[in-house]
């Protein structure tokens, strides 16, 4: 089962590599959407001196972090779920000998491992540019590590709501969107969270997405305490436990909407 | 003359039955409008956050900065709309074929195309951005002259066109690859910078938005003008925009003649 | 043990009945109105190891709905499904792992990718040992001729060659019984004839127990034993393809341009193992059984009453046998 999904994983990753451009053109996207971000916290520091808080070396480090994770974060496979409910493909993928879920969750690891070259490779540039800060230690860098790769869970967990939308609607565009300016505002890509108001904060500590961007790079920045960062890590494995629930639930009743009424 | 009277007039029925062909998808739409508004209110709640820490930015306020926001997104709007079947060149025409249908109609094939445009929900790119712009008018306390509405009018469409022109240019990729849409949207994206005062940015990024993919002349020099900053750049857009569409038309041409003598 | 044991199986459709307009639409919102459609109707049959099936009925007759619920991709509303000992639509995978399965043109190969690594993946999913996988891998490539079109990515390759990866990735894991709907669909006729040998080998070497839905019916004749026919969700005939030809059909139909007629032919010949279908003044026409007559007997038959200038015979094959059936011109006996 393991081995399937690292197989279903590894064609993931030879789908993407199949046209070459679509690294250099991912990476430069990327990089195109940090740009403005950056240049305009150097404005502001340039005039009074402090970027929203920070120092400016950190906030650019922020910044270009965010620029690493965002793929890793955002990317997945809900529209190839959305396409295969669409067109029937479906009915295939539901007689594979392993779970539906398990056939994503494969695709997911390729998706994986090509954002994160893209993160890469996006973050190497970056650094030519500007300054980049590096973590403030090796244990707060593998802490860093470990909290992403935490963060999978609850990814693909709200892919596969996402994609399973697919089954009420022909089109999940709208979801899909929705579903990554909800993480854009609330995972800290746009601004890191201390920016906002108190009372948004306050509700973004009940919620998971704080986890996925803001924490792992305050964590590589050396800015939350150890004890804090346990309470992260068991805050994190519960809301990927109960994502996941959800999402199955929300799949099986799905499923079952299909094969008690035809596809 | 008449050539060009006959395409655009060829052009005008090709946007009429794409239109009713979008009426079906009408739900699917207003979906995706709602969605569009919403990452651009994703976009704006960055610009307050950063006037939370600053009253100015290289001399622009919060209003001045939604104003740029909106006449932006004005001619974003209309020329996503125009000019949203570039990006099925490659992944649509030519991945299934639809393309040589295309090459037989008595048409240039860049008009056929573009007239497939039907990107409906760029509307709501377009709502979102009137709205800025009255809040804003209003805001600012600027007096909106019929000489002024006239301007916005006549340099949200150049900008429109300038857009065009640039997604024209790099949709000659689909030639080389179906995925050519990724590559349009790449340089696309750059519009993105302007919608910020220039001034915050370095050489070489005030150089590519002026000069190399000119987005400045989109909505920046225009704004300038209507905010009363003393900028006569704006009157060059049009000329930005003529000499874009020259090097567009040409360069499509030489590119199709390339697909059609060895094919894909 | 039958493999395949399927008793009293319904499946009722409940059907929105949606209205015109948005009044409708919100009509329809608060107040929906559902139409039953019994696709399915009571049907009951067993099929044995090894067995070659052909499913065949007319669009809409409960072919598809049927196997489905057989895959376990449909929940029966009544009745039961038992493969091999498992209920499919309870325990999916599992039965999952028993099967295989080819629906028209939905493919299991990764568009993007040469076929070799969509057989890979099958290997790895179906847990299926390198010798075996070897084995089959060689023989299905030479039956099928694939050795050109493994290593091509599956979007270069034409619709029959499509097929032919298709068929051999559904018999990858030597599966106990297989599903395949049209499979021969929009295929030229050297590969429907390459895939139906290919059928009839695996079966033969493996005693894998094939269903076969198609609407060509040349693949039902040379490649099953058995007919199964259904309409309008009710099996209407079940038994040996042979049998079948000879209930419904292997029957020839003669037409005579005859003259000098001196009797009414069909009360003269009442007593006989031929039907006169048509009877005119200069015209004859003749339904017999191949097996116990011949068009010599006819002849010598009706030469009596009457003076033969012109016949013409014709065979009634599977095809018009159902085209017959379709149109309610044979009732079974």
């Amino acid at each position: 089962m393991l081995k399937s999904m690292l197989k279903i994983g590894k064609m993931r990753w030879q789908e993407y590599n199949i046209y070459p451009s679509n690294f250099y053109l991912f990476t430069l996207n990327r990089i195109v959407e940090v740009v403005v971000y950056i240049f305009v916290w150097q404005a502001i520091y340039n005039q009074t001196g402090n970027a929203g808080g920070l120092s400016i070396e950190q906030m650019v480090t922020y910044y270009i972090l965010v620029a690493t994770l965002r793929p890793i974060i955002l990317w997945g496979c809900n529209e190839d779920m959305a396409y295969s409910i669409r067109n029937g493909q479906i009915h295939k993928e539901l007689l594979n000998p392993i779970s539906y879920f398990q056939y994503y969750f494969g695709m997911e690891i390729g998706e994986f491992a090509f954002a994160t070259v893209v993160g890469l490779a996006t973050f190497v540039c970056c650094a030519i540019f500007w300054k980049v800060m590096i973590p403030a230690s090796i244990l707060h860098f593998l802490l860093f590590i470990f909290i992403i790769l935490l963060s999978v869970p609850i990814t693909f967990s709200l892919q596969m709501i996402v994609g399973t939308v697919g089954f009420y609607s022909n089109s999940i565009w709208g979801m899909q969107i929705l579903r990554t300016a909800i993480i854009s505002i609330f995972s800290g890509i746009i601004a890191p969270i201390t920016l906002f108001p108190q009372w948004f904060q306050t509700l973004n500590n009940f919620l998971p997405f704080k986890e996925l961007i803001y924490t792992p790079i305050n964590i590589y920045l050396g800015q939350i305490s150890l004890n804090e960062i346990g309470i992260i890590i068991i805050k994190q494995i519960i809301w990927g436990i109960l994502l996941y629930m959800l999402a199955k639930f929300f799949f099986n009743h799905a499923v079952k909407k299909v094969t008690i009424n035809g596809g | 003359m008449t050539n060009v009277i006959k395409n655009i007039s060829l052009y005008l029925s090709f946007v009429k039955t794409s239109m009713k062909e979008m009426l079906i998808y009408r739900l699917d739409c207003i979906v995706g409008m709602l969605s569009q508004i919403f990452t651009e209110l994703v976009e704006i709640l960055f610009i307050w956050i950063v006037f939370q820490n600053t009253e100015t930015l290289a001399g622009w306020t919060f209003e001045h900065i939604l104003l740029l926001y909106g006449i932006t997104l004005l001619s974003v709007g209309i020329s996503d709309f125009c000019f949203d079947a570039l990006y099925d060149i490659g992944p649509k025409y030519i991945r299934r074929g639809e393309f040589d249908k295309i090459l037989l109609r008595p048409v240039h094939p860049l008009i056929s195309i573009i007239g497939d445009s039907k990107e409906f929900t760029s509307l709501g790119y377009f709502g979102l951005g009137l709205f800025l712009v009255i809040t804003m008018f209003i805001k600012l306390a600027i007096p909106v002259t019929f000489g002024l509405l006239l301007q916005i009018v006549f340099f949200s469409i150049i900008g429109a066109s300038i857009i065009g022109a640039i997604n024209t240019i790099f949709s000659i990729s689909s030639f080389w690859t179906y995925r050519s849409n990724e590559v349009i949207w790449s340089f696309y994206r750059t519009y993105t910078f302007t919608q910020y005062p220039i001034d915050i940015y370095n050489g070489f990024i005030k150089l590519l938005i002026t000069a190399i993919l000119p987005f400045a002349f989109v909505a920046y020099y225009p704004t300038m003008s209507y905010l009363g900053m003393n900028s006569y750049m704006l009157y060059l857009s049009p000329v930005v925009a003529i000499v874009l569409w020259f090097i567009a038309i040409k360069v499509w041409n030489f590119a199709l003649n390339k697909y059609r003598s060895t094919g894909n | 043990m039958a493999i395949i044991e399927v008793k009293n199986l319904v499946k009722t459709y409940k059907i929105s009945e949606k209205q015109n307009g948005i009044l409708g639409y919100i009509k329809h919102l608060l107040h929906p109105k559902y139409r039953e459609q019994t696709a399915v109707n009571n049907v009951s049959f067993n099929i044995e190891e090894g067995e070659l099936v052909g499913y065949i009925g007319e669009n809409g007759a409960g072919k598809s709905t049927t196997i489905k619920m057989l895959t376990g991709l449909l929940t029966p509303t009544s009745g039961s499904v038992v493969v091999n000992g498992l209920v499919p639509n309870e325990k999916r995978i599992q039965n999952n792992k028993q099967i295989g399965a080819v629906f028209g043109q939905k493919t299991q190969l990764w568009w993007d990718l040469p076929v070799i690594e969509s057989f890979r993946l099958i290997k790895k999913m179906y847990d299926i040992p390198e010798g075996e996988y070897r084995k089959n891998l060689k023989k299905f490539t030479e039956i099928l001729q694939l050795e050109e079109l493994l290593d091509k990515q599956v979007k270069n390759l034409s619709l029959g060659q499509k097929m032919r990866c298709e068929i051999a990735a559904t018999f990858l894991h030597n599966p106990k019984i297989v599903y395949l709907d049209e499979p021969t669909i929009g295929l030229d006729i050297l590969v429907k004839d390459n895939i139906r040998k290919f059928i009839k080998d695996i079966n033969k070497e493996k005693k894998t127990t094939v269903i076969l839905t198609t609407h060509d019916l040349k693949d039902i004749e040379e490649v099953c034993d058995r007919i199964i026919l259904i309409d309008k969700g009710s099996i209407i005939y079940d038994g040996e393809k042979e049998k079948f030809k000879d209930i419904y059909g292997n029957k020839i139909i003669a037409e005579f341009v005859v003259k000098n007629k001196t009797k009414s032919v069909t009360l003269e010949t009442q007593e006989e193992d031929f039907e006169v279908i048509e009877e005119t003044e200069n015209s004859l026409k003749i339904r017999f059984n191949h097996d116990k007559l011949t068009v010599i007997n006819i002849v010598d038959s009706i030469s009596k009453y009457c003076e033969i200038l012109d016949m013409h015979v014709q065979e009634q094959g599977l095809e018009e046998i159902l085209k017959e059936i379709y149109r309610g011109e044979i009732i079974r006996d």
